[in-house]
């Protein structure tokens, strides 16, 4: 009995494990898989993560910012040229393209501000960033959860 | 049960090797037992001759353990390097094939050679499940900064902890739960006070778990019991610092409602009601002193200030007290080192906090001096005192 349940028991471990990481990114890898894909402006900032490495911090100049509460907010996105942008946020949800975003003490997190790459192309993306030359390109599912995909140049 | 001599028996038994300062206290113990009358010349030697002294087994788990640790620290840092020269897709599947082969290794190895060998191999492999949460989180770009991807860490170390019924794991999996835990009740919090609070709580959470173990998974307890102590002292130690910014969080809620109720199933389940209560009483003195938050500066302080101080520093010597009387008469190993540890250094940073703006250089030396040596002399007259009550 020990024998054979000890394997079932570590294969289970092992399921539960693999559950739990798809559990944590699952708002990004929904979006990865079933999003559609949205061009957006960023500007940087420029930390490291223990785990995780480099990444470059960023900021979206057309998104709202902040939302008149805490919870859930829905930024509705409209075409700019090339770009997207966000305009106010609101509470309920929208049939056209939007974001789903928390508000945490009125500032909202919608997901999309860390870009994780090497150290040496982090320096060199923020200097791109900075300078306005870059969009980041989203991808985003009908619930409006979204996921960053890469940095490109606008 | 043969007719044999106890001798016999134990001379047809394998040799347990054990440290030269654990034989030389057996011995003393044999010839004290051989001198009382309770066992004889031939059952002293039988049993002398099963153990023998030998450090090879405390080097080579020292060995394994570091290197188990390495390797892990290795493959995290593997990942957070972020090698791009190989596309996300393949640094994902070579964290997954380094996880399972970690996996698959470490039963193959308990079920030969059990002991440190698949422990350390256990430990690789909950270090690599942390590497597959965190090159998929890294793939994906979920934002920095967010508990989530450590919780998800913790909580699936904890299922292989049991599933494999290691303690190696355990250890891993219950450190990596409480970083989580106190990470999630004090995000956005910006308070000390919210995390000393967390480690409190989970503090009578690992307590109320090791009493559960007892029974069935002593082991297990051998675990969580000295990780509710070491919560307890640290919880108690950060709440002793005034809180300007404390508020509540709805994880500390969840965490003191989960806490609470396992400790009243542990109190319906086991027999130590007393233990659990202390543990509240921890709980809930650290709350009252995170709370408490008199007016005043720390340059001049106000006498409710001063009360608040010796409040914080009498709730942490009884804590520890207790804490060294439950390790002496339980005989609970690693709690009572834990203990003393805690209380030397609350004793050294206390005594510097406070006699450092009244007394300079050589005087400060002095008067530290004398603190210390009455603290020791009290600890071991304490010690002397716990072990003649726990008789």
């Amino acid at each position: 009995m020990r024998l054979t349940s000890r394997p079932i028991a570590v294969a289970a471990a092992v399921l539960v494990q693999a559950a739990l990481a798809a559990w944590a990114v699952q708002p990004q890898l929904s979006a990865r898989l079933t999003g559609a894909e949205y061009r957006l402006a960023v500007a940087p900032v420029d930390p490291i993560d223990p785990f995780r490495g480099a990444y470059v911090q960023l900021d979206y100049p057309d998104l709202p910012a902040e939302a008149p509460g805490s919870g859930r907010f829905h930024v509705p996105l409209v075409r700019d040229g090339s770009l997207w942008k966000g305009t106010a946020p609101v509470r309920t949800r929208p049939e056209s393209p939007h974001l789903t975003c928390e508000s945490r003490g009125g500032f909202l997190d919608c997901g999309l501000d860390s870009f994780f790459v090497s150290e040496d192309r982090a320096r060199a993306l923020e200097q791109d960033v900075a300078a306005g030359r870059l969009a980041a390109v989203i991808r985003v599912d009908d619930q409006g959860r979204a996921a960053l995909v890469d940095l490109e140049h606008r | 049960m043969t007719g044999h001599p106890p001798s016999a028996i134990l001379a047809g038994m394998d040799t347990v090797h054990i440290s030269p300062k654990r034989l030389a206290w057996l011995r003393g113990e044999l010839a004290a037992w051989e001198a009382d009358g309770l066992i004889d010349g031939d059952a002293a030697a039988g049993i002398q001759a099963r153990y023998a002294a030998s450090r090879r087994f405390a080097l080579e788990r020292l060995a394994l353990v570091l290197g188990a640790a390495f390797v892990g620290v290795g493959l995290l840092w593997t990942v957070a390097a972020n090698y791009e020269r190989l596309s996300p897709m393949a640094r994902f599947a070579g964290i997954v094939v380094i996880w399972l082969v970690a996996v698959v290794a470490a039963e193959l190895l308990a079920s030969r050679f059990p002991g440190a060998l698949p422990a350390s191999v256990r430990v690789i492999a909950v270090a690599a499940a942390g590497g597959v949460v965190f090159q998929t989180a890294q793939s994906l770009h979920v934002p920095a900064g967010s508990p989530e991807l450590l919780g998800a860490w913790a909580g699936g170390a904890l299922a292989y902890a049991y599933a494999t019924r290691g303690r190696a794991p355990l250890v891993v999996a219950v450190g990596l739960s409480v970083g989580w835990y106190a990470w999630w009740a004090a995000e956005n919090a910006g308070s000390h006070g919210v995390v000393a609070v967390a480690m409190l709580v989970a503090a009578v959470f690992a307590t109320a778990v090791a009493l559960l173990h007892e029974r069935w998974t002593p082991a297990f307890a051998a675990v969580w019991r000295p990780a509710g102590v070491l919560l307890a002292l640290v919880g108690l130690y950060v709440a002793a610092f005034p809180d300007r910014d404390f508020r509540t969080t709805g994880a500390l809620w969840t965490g003191a409602a989960v806490a609470v109720v396992l400790a009243a199933v542990s109190v319906w389940r086991s027999s130590a009601r007393g233990e659990i209560a202390v543990m509240l009483g921890i709980l809930g003195a650290g709350f009252l002193l995170t709370v408490w938050d008199p007016s005043g500066s720390m340059t001049s302080p106000s006498g409710a200030m001063l009360v608040r101080a010796v409040a914080g520093i009498v709730g942490y010597v009884l804590a520890a007290a207790w804490f060294a009387f439950l390790g002496t008469s339980k005989a609970l190993p690693g709690v009572v080192p834990l203990a003393a540890g805690a209380l030397v250094v609350f004793v050294t940073t206390q005594s510097f906090a406070i006699f450092a703006p009244l007394f300079s250089g050589a005087a400060l030396f002095l008067v530290l001096g004398v603190v210390f040596l009455g603290t020791g002399v009290l600890a071991q007259r304490g010690r002397r005192l716990i072990m003649e009550v726990s008789r």
